[in-house]
């Protein structure tokens, strides 16, 4: 972000509507939500989450192992 | 509120350190996603597991955080806002995304050093999801960083509105 004030629009071009950007990021930014969505839901990517790599489902993701002294900061 | 010049010049240093500390990190955690991918060395996957989540604490939520919160600074302090111009909001949406995913993301990263300390399946470690995911955060971060060089024009309504009254003062 620039350290200065904000330039004037005007001087700039034209500020009002949607510039054509805005629209091409937005869209991108929508189709890229939806396709995690689908990947998720439709389980493609595995079961989302910590214990979508335990063989237990995640069960031992909540209970440390004996021994294990890690500290969460 | 705009800051005087000289706190706006080191709040920008401090927001273009820590968000490009943020994307080199992610650069190295890829690294180390890649090597623990492909390696067949179990003590080798083991120790970059426990490197991933160790440097997830302490350096990358660190600098999400950081970078957040320098932004905000940033767009309180300037006259640029956080909702006045369209690639503003893009990078605040960008990185709110990324520090949520992430943090999300340090419960996978838990379970993976918990067990690199309990176990020597190498098949248990065999998972391409650090890899999707720091590829995933590079990209959102590099766009962001494009974002604020290049500071495309275009003023959201609340900016134009804002832009109107002060003219008409």
């Amino acid at each position: 972000m620039e350290n200065g004030p904000a330039p004037e629009e005007s001087q700039r071009g034209a500020a009002d509507g949607t510039p054509h950007w805005v629209k091409v990021f937005g869209a991108v930014a929508a189709l890229l939500i939806i396709l995690a969505i689908v990947v998720v839901v439709s389980g493609r990517g595995g079961d989302h989450g910590p214990g979508r790599h335990a063989p237990d489902g995640g069960a031992a993701h909540t209970s440390r192992p004996a021994g294990v002294t890690h500290s969460q900061p | 509120m705009t800051l005087p010049l000289g706190l706006r010049r080191l709040a920008l240093t401090a927001h273009i350190v820590c968000s490009v500390g943020w994307l080199g990190a992610i650069g190295a955690f890829l690294g180390l996603a890649v090597a623990a991918l492909v390696s067949d060395d179990i003590d080798l996957v083991r120790g970059i597991y426990l490197a991933m989540e160790v440097s997830g604490w302490y350096v990358l939520v660190p600098l999400a955080l950081a970078s957040l919160l320098t932004g905000l600074v940033q767009s309180f302090g300037t006259r640029w806002g956080l909702f006045r111009h369209y690639w503003v909001v893009f990078k605040l949406v960008i990185n709110v995304a990324a520090t949520v995913v992430l943090l999300a993301y340090m419960q996978t990263l838990e379970y993976f050093g918990t067990l690199a300390r309990t176990s020597s399946d190498l098949a248990a470690f065999q998972s391409p999801s650090p890899l999707v995911h720091s590829l995933a955060a590079l990209l959102l971060l590099a766009v962001a960083t494009v974002l604020g060089v290049y500071k495309p024009r275009g003023l959201t309504p609340y900016g134009q509105r804002k832009q109107r009254s002060a003219r008409s003062r």
